[in-house]
């Protein structure tokens, strides 16, 4: 990643795109928000798959 | 028809470009994920492209494509290649036995049903997503107007059914959800997995957004696949192409950063 010299403006950018904004809604709400949603729905498509298989749901 | 043929062939051409990419990776790094990666998007950009050639004719092996490549293996081979990046290589190899002779099984499975395939039903006018199936009717089920209605003996009694290419009761059909399961819980999980330790880690907030989108990608083309075995192929096309732009935007979006391993889902540790 980045290096510990980051004096100049070019690496201070590179740590800024290397770290997640502090603060930031969309990071902070958003992102644990639809992480958790598509576990879900993996889950779910999981279990709907393993349903097939089991005879549960016809094919 | 139009929307048939230019929705596949819009997410045939992202998975050409999708495929020469990650395939230029493995050559410059001969990394197994790559290589995975690329044989899996390749499965899928077969299944897309058979999608639009079924649009405009019939032809047995192009079925045989999109059944076998776009239907059951391609999540799967995709998936594959992020297990490579998850768990210690010995595994992944014992794994790479059992997927490689699970979808030679499923070959074989799919080429014992050629033959059978009602070429009767077939029609240019609807997705082959709508007509690949044939479907057993319950007792007091409406019957379709606009279907073809038959009469069958399928495990000694008299059933009806909605006619579809494959005949009822195909075995290949029950292998697709083994593939599935597997390319759910690799690609996405892994997709989840990945940004999940990137989030709480807090770096990398490209691979983060990359690999959520990379998930969002495989979970609709999943949701879409899952809605059309029950019978609502319409969404299929759409949602193929909506996840070909979200997976190839998540993969440029997680192998901008400067770091040298870019990826579909990039290696769990931030460092």
């Amino acid at each position: 990643m980045t290096t510990e010299n980051e004096g100049s403006t070019n690496n201070g950018k590179k740590r800024r795109s290397a770290h997640m904004p502090s603060n930031s809604p969309f990071f902070e709400k958003i992102v644990p928000a639809l992480l958790l949603g598509m576990a879900v729905l993996m889950g779910a498509l999981i279990l709907f798959a393993a349903g097939v298989l089991l005879g549960v749901i016809s094919f | 028809m139009f929307l048939n043929l230019i929705l596949p062939f819009l997410s045939t051409s992202i998975m050409f470009v999708f495929v020469v990419l990650v395939f230029q990776r493995y050559l410059a790094r001969r990394k197994l994920h790559f290589l995975f990666w690329g044989i899996g998007l390749a499965m899928f950009g077969a299944g897309s492209f058979a999608e639009a050639y079924l649009s405009l004719a019939w032809n047995p092996w192009i079925f045989f494509a999109w059944y076998l490549f776009g239907a059951a293996l391609n999540a799967a081979w995709i998936g594959h290649g992020t297990l490579y990046l998850l768990v210690r290589k010995t595994w992944a190899h014992v794994i790479t036995a059992v997927l490689v002779a699970g979808s030679l099984f499923a070959g074989y499975l799919m080429l014992q049903v050629m033959p059978r395939l009602d070429t009767t039903v077939f029609t240019t006018s609807k997705p082959v997503s709508e007509q690949y199936g044939t479907k057993r009717l319950d007792a007091g089920e409406p019957l379709p107007t606009d279907a073809p209605i038959s009469q069958v003996e399928y495990r000694g009694e008299q059933v009806t059914v909605v006619r579809g290419l494959l005949p009822l009761g195909a075995s290949v059909r029950l292998t697709t959800p083994f593939f599935n399961i597997y390319g759910l819980l690799t690609l996405v999980g892994g997709a989840i997995w990945s940004a999940y330790l990137f989030w709480r880690k807090r770096v990398l907030p490209n691979r983060v957004i990359g690999n959520v989108l990379i998930a969002g990608g495989a979970l609709l083309i999943g949701s879409a696949s899952t809605l059309t075995r029950l019978g609502y192929g319409q969404f299929l096309y759409i949602g193929e192409l909506v996840s070909a732009i979200l997976m190839f935007t998540g993969f440029q979006v997680a192998a901008r950063p400067q770091v040298s391993e870019g990826a579909l889902v990039p290696e769990a540790t931030g460092d």
